[in-house]
């Protein structure tokens, strides 16, 4: 159950939200939390994209607050205009995939979609909010694989950088960051194409805004915000979420929706303008990348032996892959302060690292 | 022509048609391995392992009631088609549960995954058989 009466309908004064804002995340900025915010004020911080709401006439802009996201529901469409989540540590777990179910709780007129209202589509059942971001109770995971939160998505996509996307996201909550997170979809021309009975409208792009809330919590201006752009087709199934970066700007003009309307305008203003580009942090030769779907390419062995700078933090560290600073000479160990974060380095095997004159950082 | 195994013959025709359904839907395809093809394989996990080219720790087994629930249990929504094609997931389970130390393997991390759901045949020939399908999971 969650309370429909819980939505505002105007935005609160921006100075007592920032202020809320500033004490909610501080909670939940904490690096190891053993609880995250999954209730329904959590999940819309950065505001309410096309002022949808609660009223079940609204059938293009119809508004559902859960305590695990909150969505603009398109009847007309069959899923959603966008869908937002916060992402923390704490919400990642082991729980098992929940199963496709219909979402019985959508306003009666409304078309409810089923998972065999997708079979044999040509798209997969994409997610918008992803099933690894609610895998720490299973009653947030059922939340995510009802049908409402499913979109046709192109299989190279979805599994190709899209899900790139999401595991970034994740690796950056582990670390400690807090995100919010919105997801939707777009068209390029005013027709578009259905797939089955209940003509499920396919979209031409999917995009994603991603604010990186630091580990103090606070969003402001100096957040980094990750914009992508993707073309709904299977052509790009082994292209990076990096190359599709744009900014929230550019995803307004391009779906009239309105991002971040409840912040003080100049924060508005500032995380609408920015580009994701390559990070101090994290150097060039280690930008995580999307491994190509399994059984294709070179890789599909495990690629024994061939050093990488194309993995992720959370890839290489599966691998068991140790991180050499070309600077120094000296490597890391998975899990340790400075793997995968050196300006200069890149992942090896222990075995190649020591074989290339590479010595182990004293102490891990 | 090698003669194929009645068991294969039984698991060809309760798959055909029939989709497993992840983020995307696949088709379940049967297999048969001799002794010669898994390496000797004394376990369907080892086989797995082996025909699939990776260590066992990177194969995962779920029962077949785990992997052929969604499919197979019906559900208070279901409509007609739904109910049909448990029916034929149910089938499917039956002869597939006929095989010894029968299960669903999974291999690797995803997000595409192969699953093999494969037994021991029945006797001392040392083969296996089975479907292999396979599941998208972002």
């Amino acid at each position: 159950m969650y309370h429909r009466d819980m939505i505002l309908t105007r935005p609160a004064r921006p100075r007592l939200l920032a202020a809320l804002l500033v004490l909610g995340s501080l909670s939940s900025g904490m690096i190891s939390p053993a609880h995250a915010e999954i209730n329904e004020k959590a999940q819309m911080l950065l505001g309410n994209p096309d002022k949808a709401t609660s009223d079940s006439k609204n059938k293009k802009h119809f508004l559902v607050r859960r305590p695990q996201f909150a969505m603009s529901y398109n009847d007309a469409l069959r899923w959603p205009n966008w869908v937002s989540w916060k992402l923390d540590a704490g919400d990642i777990g082991r729980e098992p995939r929940s199963q496709f179910q219909p979402d019985s709780s959508l306003p009666e007129g409304y078309t409810v979609i089923t998972p065999g209202d997708y079979t044999r589509s040509g798209y997969d059942r994409g997610h918008n909010c992803p099933s690894a971001d609610r895998s720490a109770r299973a009653e947030d995971n059922k939340a995510v694989f009802l049908m409402s939160n499913m979109t046709p998505q192109a299989h190279g996509m979805n599994a190709g950088p899209w899900e790139g996307l999401e595991s970034e996201c994740r690796t950056l909550a582990r670390r400690g960051h807090s995100l919010h997170i919105i997801a939707g979809h777009g068209f390029s021309s005013p027709s578009y194409g259905t797939i089955g009975k209940k003509k499920i409208a396919v979209p031409d792009f999917s995009w994603k805004v991603v604010v990186v809330a630091p580990k103090s919590g606070k969003v402001d201006a100096d957040c980094r915000v990750i914009a992508v752009r993707m073309p709904n087709n299977n052509t790009i199934s082994k292209k990076r979420w990096q190359e599709y970066v744009t900014t929230a700007r550019e995803l307004e003009k391009a779906t009239s929706l309105t991002f971040f309307d409840v912040l003080p305008a100049n924060i508005a203003a500032a995380l609408r303008a920015k580009k994701d580009s390559d990070r101090k942090e994290i150097s060039i030769a280690s930008s995580p990348s999307t491994t190509p779907p399994q059984g294709s390419g070179p890789d599909k062995q495990g690629g024994s032996g061939a050093a990488s700078s194309e993995l992720s933090i959370e890839e290489a560290t599966k691998k068991g892959f140790v991180w050499v600073n070309l600077s120094s000479g000296k490597y890391w160990m998975p899990g340790t302060q400075y793997y995968g974060l050196t300006k200069r380095g890149k992942f090896m095997s222990e075995a190649d690292a020591r074989a290339a004159g590479y010595v182990a950082v004293k102490g891990q | 022509m090698p003669v194929v195994k009645s068991i294969v013959k039984a698991l060809r025709s309760a798959s055909k048609g029939l989709l497993y359904t992840s983020e995307s839907d696949a088709k379940l395809t049967a297999l048969a391995w001799s002794a010669e093809q898994t390496g000797g394989a004394k376990t369907p996990l080892e086989a797995v392992a082996k025909v699939a080219g990776v260590s066992s720790s990177e194969v995962k087994s779920v029962s077949l009631e785990n992997f052929f629930d969604p499919m197979a249990t019906p559900q208070d929504w279901w409509g007609e088609d739904e109910k049909e094609t448990g029916t034929r997931f149910q089938e499917l389970k039956k002869t597939l549960a006929s095989l010894e130390d029968s299960a669903a393997f999974r291999v690797g991390d995803g997000p595409d995954i192969d699953v093999y759901i494969v037994g021991r045949d029945p006797g001392d020939s040392g083969g296996y058989s089975g479907v292999k399908t396979r599941v998208t999971e972002t």
